[in-house]
């Protein structure tokens, strides 16, 4: 089963300096800068100020016109 | 609380059967003390008062939605309205409603709900969906 990204980037951060080439440090090291700004952004939208936008559903089943409507229609067709 | 096609809602959809009329899709609210709707309701009243986009001014501009066929248990047997409206003042808002005229105080009522006030400040959105299904 592959890695989730979040496990992967443990394991590197869980590397030894001297396991590593130059290359490598260099981005194991903006990996971290990336995860220690992407907690900071989650912990940031928590207490988010921004706009509310609220989803409403409003639904009406008409089932007590149904069977009426469906009588009316039925008249117009027949041109009554 | 409650969402319900009113008697003049029943009017529109009728007229729209026989061809005429003018298409449902504009979305209104309201703020204010909150009744349970009423099939003999003809407006966002009577305790609640229709509301422009600032929740304060009683006229203007309804929000024009995006209708459309949707299945709920048979092919279409839904009428669907989607629609944005976002305040540019704070309040509560209390009731919704679908109308057949794009400005507050015209045309008729087809559809109206009330529900747990919704409080907004400005810049906030209500995103509705709205739906009436023939059973």
């Amino acid at each position: 089963m592959a890695e989730s990204r979040e496990a992967l980037v443990e394991k590197l951060a869980a590397l030894d300096a001297k396991d590593l080439n130059a290359e490598q440090q260099q981005l194991r090291a903006r990996l971290l800068e990336i995860r220690a700004e992407a907690a900071k952004l989650a912990a940031a939208s928590d207490q988010s100020d921004g706009p509310l936008i609220k989803a409403l559903n409003l639904a009406e089943e008409a089932s007590q016109h149904g069977a009426r409507l469906a009588d009316i229609q039925a008249e117009l067709l027949a041109g009554k | 609380m409650a969402t319900l096609v009113i008697a003049t809602g029943r009017a529109i959809w009728t007229n729209r059967n026989h061809g005429a009329g003018t298409e449902p899709l504009n979305i209104g609210w309201g703020t204010g003390a909150q009744t349970t709707t009423l099939d003999a309701d003809t407006t966002l009243g009577p305790t609640t008062v229709e509301k422009d986009v600032d929740l304060t001014t009683n006229t203007g501009t309804r929000t024009a939605g995006s209708a459309s066929q949707v299945t709920t248990t048979t092919t279409n047997d839904t009428y669907q309205v989607t629609g944005t409206r976002t305040a540019t003042g704070a309040g509560t808002v209390t009731c919704s409603g679908l109308f057949d005229n794009v400005t507050m105080g015209s045309g008729n009522m087809f559809l109206k709900g009330d529900f747990v006030g919704i409080g907004l400040s400005s810049g906030d959105s209500i995103a509705y969906t709205i739906k009436a299904k023939l059973a």
